[in-house]
């Protein structure tokens, strides 16, 4: 459920959008109704970028935007006219109280899955103008007559005046939302939006963020909310029910989502067409409705991603600026120093754990399973599994195809709670731990479809696996590279320590992760893996679609690794020689239970294990008799 | 007392109504992973279809509904070859979206077409009291709509255990990837399964308009109706779908009847968050395998 691929670095771009608008807007002479309606696409805009955080760089989704629009408007103008605040406080506390409700119905919707959030803000939406048309909040919202709003001091209600003020907090709220897209709160949302099990496994607080990303969502409509009151000058609940909302989807469908600016663009064609040049109100609401589904079907990125495929081809066809791009893509890799010793002191990385690994805890397993059984419905996937996984070795589980070889490293780091048995990592048992906290324990894994952001840089995909370790403060992420430029400076060092690991060369590692090959992604992920503090590294499948020479080269860098840094392998794979490479000690798994354990080389040659996997009945093998399987 | 008794009945009825229209939302979810909220329009549309056939065309009722019938299932299936087919690959969440853009096209049009006068007084098929039971009274509106969904009902039961189009949409429900691979027709099975949605919302829009009189935003709360049934129901279970929404029903018009449309709506939200944080896979939906 995802919409097209988000951008990246869009400050400058977007800046450019907004000041244009602002340039324009108070350069020329205005009527006064294109004036308003100009004004009030701004406001609108403010609520679309926020809905893009949500939908674009989160792959959420939210039907209800126009209820928040209208709760910032209404609760700053009933704080103004009922309790004679100041507008500033009314406006902080008004914009406040959004943000309240979004984070409550936040943590109950963030729970669901994209069709749950969808209904529940939907139906959200029409609940709040319900309410607000209704009796019982008469006195307070003015029902269906509506709520008269007064001017604003200084910047009154129209006019220039005011429409410099809402191009300022529009070029505000770019700079802010640019910045926190571009940070480390915002890479997590955009592993969240590629998969929500990854980030949980990755470190990730996923419904914390999931809450985040709708609150800010809110909040920004919030502000357009004030912003909106002050030149309508009244507020009648009709204006914000669901076709409203879905007006603000529409404005990030047509503007372009995942690129803060695009909504910017949006926004002006939604409302200027419609509002100013078709005045008549049915065939405004019919050519809307076609325009949404043009670009929904034709032009799924929008006007932004047309923009940005006519500023590619312009740059093809002139020579001189597609070498002026390829050397600002390139400055981002070369400026940072990489020397992996500047890098280790920077963070404290991964060196430090050769020390605690190979001395204080030499005697404790790495990780022990005691009798795991992992049940789905009716299925059992692992039954009464024991294993003991020495710290500092290399573990191969192997297994024909359902034997429950991923179930187990889903259960290890927390995906599935096991219904019975235990699981300890260095002595602590993990029972009742969410995957993000195993993951602070230095449990790190891959998975068998390379997990990384697709529309995100290597370097940027890398520093994701720091989230768990290295905390920033989301506040310090909206104040841009100013706030967080030395942590992602160290950050970058870090990654390219752990890229350098892996073997990725330099020139790699600013395209886009999509644009590598699979045994490069495969990589990628290990050293996101690498950079955080990792203790127990568990991969699953990493040979799987890899050529001979690239499996080769994979061993030796894990070898490189492991010998490197003490840490503890525990690797699934089907490939018996990588195995016999790498491992120290190998488990069978078949149908669930474990059928073998030892030496690779010793397990590979007793019989019912080659009867297993040569799906030859040399001898009947009692283990499996009688269990079920797919 | 009496006045809730056959509040909860009529809410059995409007309920099973709820649960036609989420059966088919819940059938294009499963199949094709997107959720429709286009659904309500249709059967408003289908709804305002069979009307001006009567009104215009001076056709009797019972002729209008059949006519109405056939015309939205083909409107159906060409709505799918127009709004969701092309450029499929573009994610459910754009497909999603299509159907808000596609509902919003067509309440644009009926609002531009019979707006103006809405909401009008709507025919119903059947007249006379109903059935009167010691002191409460079953309205023969209610009778009509649960024979209906219990023929319905029937008959899509039939569809999916015993014909050969049915058994296909089962398995492209289940394993959508791996019907398509063993060559099921997955786009002749959307567009099918599209025409039958947009049959099931005109019956259920003419069977609903007498009580809600017609008008082209008529639909908006029992969508939301519908899809909080679907959630409680379990989201991708069929039966559950019916459960679901006959509960929301009973709750909501007795709610209704006890104080007004804007405390039901009110109580059924509540519901929905109620469900989605004490019991999110419904009453009869499967468990969530991973924790976040």
């Amino acid at each position: 459920m995802i919409i097209g691929d988000a951008k990246n670095r869009t400050l400058v771009p977007s800046l450019v959008i907004a000041g244009g608008v602002t340039v324009v807007g108070l350069a020329l002479p205005l009527d006064t109704t294109l004036e308003y309606t100009l004004i009030a696409a701004v406001a609108w805009a403010i609520a679309a970028i926020g809905l893009d955080v949500l939908v674009g760089f989160t792959g959420q989704v939210s039907f209800g935007q126009a209820a928040f629009v209208a709760i910032g408007a209404y609760a700053t103008s009933a704080l103004r006219i009922h309790a004679g605040f100041p507008t500033p406080l009314a406006v902080v506390v008004g914009v406040g109280i959004t943000g309240v409700i979004a984070l409550l119905l936040g943590s109950i919707v963030v729970r669901y899955r994209i069709f749950g959030i969808a209904v529940a803000t939907l139906f959200f939406g029409y609940l709040t103008v319900t309410v607000l048309m209704g009796d019982v909040l008469r006195p307070v919202f003015g029902g269906a007559n509506g709520l008269a709003v007064p001017e604003y001091e200084l910047v009154g209600s129209h006019g220039k005046p005011y429409l410099l003020l809402t191009c300022v907090v529009l070029l505000i709220v770019v700079f802010v939302t640019c910045s926190l897209t571009d940070s480390q709160t915002g890479r997590a949302l955009r592993l969240v939006k590629t998969n929500e099990a990854v980030a949980a496994a990755a470190g990730i607080r996923v419904r914390r963020m999931k809450m985040l990303s709708f609150t800010y969502c809110c909040v920004l409509a919030a502000i357009a909310g004030v912003l909106y009151a002050g030149v309508v000058g009244y507020l009648g609940p009709e204006g914000f029910g669901i076709k409203q909302s879905v007006n603000i989807f529409a404005m990030l469908v047509v503007g372009g989502a995942g690129t803060v600016g695009g909504p910017i663009l949006g926004a002006l064609l939604v409302t200027i067409l419609p509002g100013y040049l078709l005045r008549d109100g049915h065939v405004s609401a019919v050519v809307f409705a076609a325009v949404l589904l043009f670009f929904l079907i034709l032009l799924p990125e929008g006007i932004y991603g047309l923009l940005q495929r006519v500023g590619a081809w312009i740059t093809r066809m002139v020579p001189a600026l597609g070498r002026f791009a390829a050397r600002r893509r390139s400055a981002r890799v070369r400026r940072v120093d990489h020397d992996p010793d500047a890098a280790t002191t920077v963070v404290g990385g991964a060196s430090r754990v050769v020390d605690e690994t190979t001395e204080a805890e030499a005697d404790i397993p790495a990780l022990e399973v005691d009798g795991v059984e992992v049940t789905f419905g009716g299925f059992v996937a692992l039954s009464d599994v024991d294993l003991r996984i020495r710290a500092g070795s290399v573990h191969a589980i192997i297994g024909p195809n359902g034997a429950g070889k991923t179930t187990l490293l889903n259960a290890v780091s927390g995906l599935y709670v096991p219904s019975k048995g235990d699981i300890r990592v260095f002595g602590e048992s993990t029972r009742g731990m969410p995957p993000h906290r195993i993951r602070q324990r230095g449990v790190v894994r891959t998975f068998q479809t390379p997990a990384i952001v697709p529309d995100l840089d290597v370097l940027d995909n890398v520093k994701l696996g720091l989230d768990a370790d290295e905390k920033g403060s989301f506040w310090t992420d909206l104040l841009g590279r100013l706030a967080t430029g030395r942590r992602e400076r160290a950050l970058e060092a870090e990654a390219h320590w752990a890229l350098d690991a892996v073997g990725i060369d330099e020139s790699r590692r600013a395209l886009l992760a999509k644009n590598l090959d699979l045994s490069e992604q495969k990589r990628v992920e290990i050293a996101r893996g690498l950079v955080g503090h990792a203790r127990l590294l568990l991969l699953d499948e990493p040979t799987a679609g890899l050529s001979v020479k690239q499996m080769e080269s994979l061993g030796a860098t894990l070898k490189e690794v492991h010998r490197r840094f003490g840490l503890t392998i525990m690797v699934i794979s089907h490939h018996i020689g990588f195995i016999l490479d790498i491992a120290d000690e190998m488990t069978v798994l078949d149908y669930g239970r474990v059928i073998g354990n030892g030496e690779p080389a010793e397990v590979l040659a007793r019989p019912e294990i080659a009867a297993t996997f040569m799906g030859v009945d040399a001898e009947p093998v009692e283990e499996t008799a009688g269990t079920e399987g797919s | 007392m009496d006045l809730y008794i056959s509040a909860a009945i009529s809410g059995v009825a409007v309920g099973l109504l709820y649960g036609m229209i989420g059966f088919a939302i819940v059938m294009l979810y499963k199949s094709t992973g997107v959720a429709n909220f286009a659904q309500g329009t249709l059967a408003t549309l289908g709804a305002f279809v069979a009307w001006a056939l009567v009104t215009d065309a001076g056709l009797p009722l019972l002729a209008a509904v059949p006519i109405a019938l056939v015309a939205s299932g083909v409107f159906g299936i060409i709505v799918y070859f127009l709004v969701i087919r092309p450029r499929a690959s573009a994610g459910n969440l754009n497909i999603t979206v299509r159907t808000l853009g596609l509902s919003l096209l067509l309440l644009a049009i009926m609002e531009w077409r019979w707006g103006a006068l809405a909401p009008y007084r709507y025919p119903t098929i059947v007249q006379g009291e109903g059935i009167q039971i010691a002191s409460v009274v079953l309205p023969a509106q209610s009778l009509l709509i649960a024979a209906v969904a219990a023929v319905i009902m029937v008959l899509l039961w039939a569809l999916f255990r015993y014909t050969r189009a049915g058994l296909s949409f089962r398995a492209l429900a289940e394993q959508p990837d791996t019907a398509r691979l063993l060559g099921l027709r997955a786009t002749r099975l959307s567009a099918a399964t599209w025409g039958l949605s947009a049959i099931l919302g005109t019956i259920v829009g003419v069977l609903l308009a007498p009580s809600a009189f017609l008008a082209p935003a008529m639909m908006e709360p029992y969508l939301l109706f519908t899809f909080t049934g679907i959630v409680l129901g379990g989201l991708t279970s069929l039966p559950g779908a019916l459960l679901g929404s006959v509960i929301v029903g009973i709750i909501s018009n007795v709610t209704i009847v006890a104080f007004n449309l804007e405390a039901g709506v009110l109580v059924v939200f509540v519901i929905l968050l109620i469900v989605m944080l004490l019991r999110p896979q419904g009453l009869l939906g499967k468990q969530e395998a991973v924790r976040l």
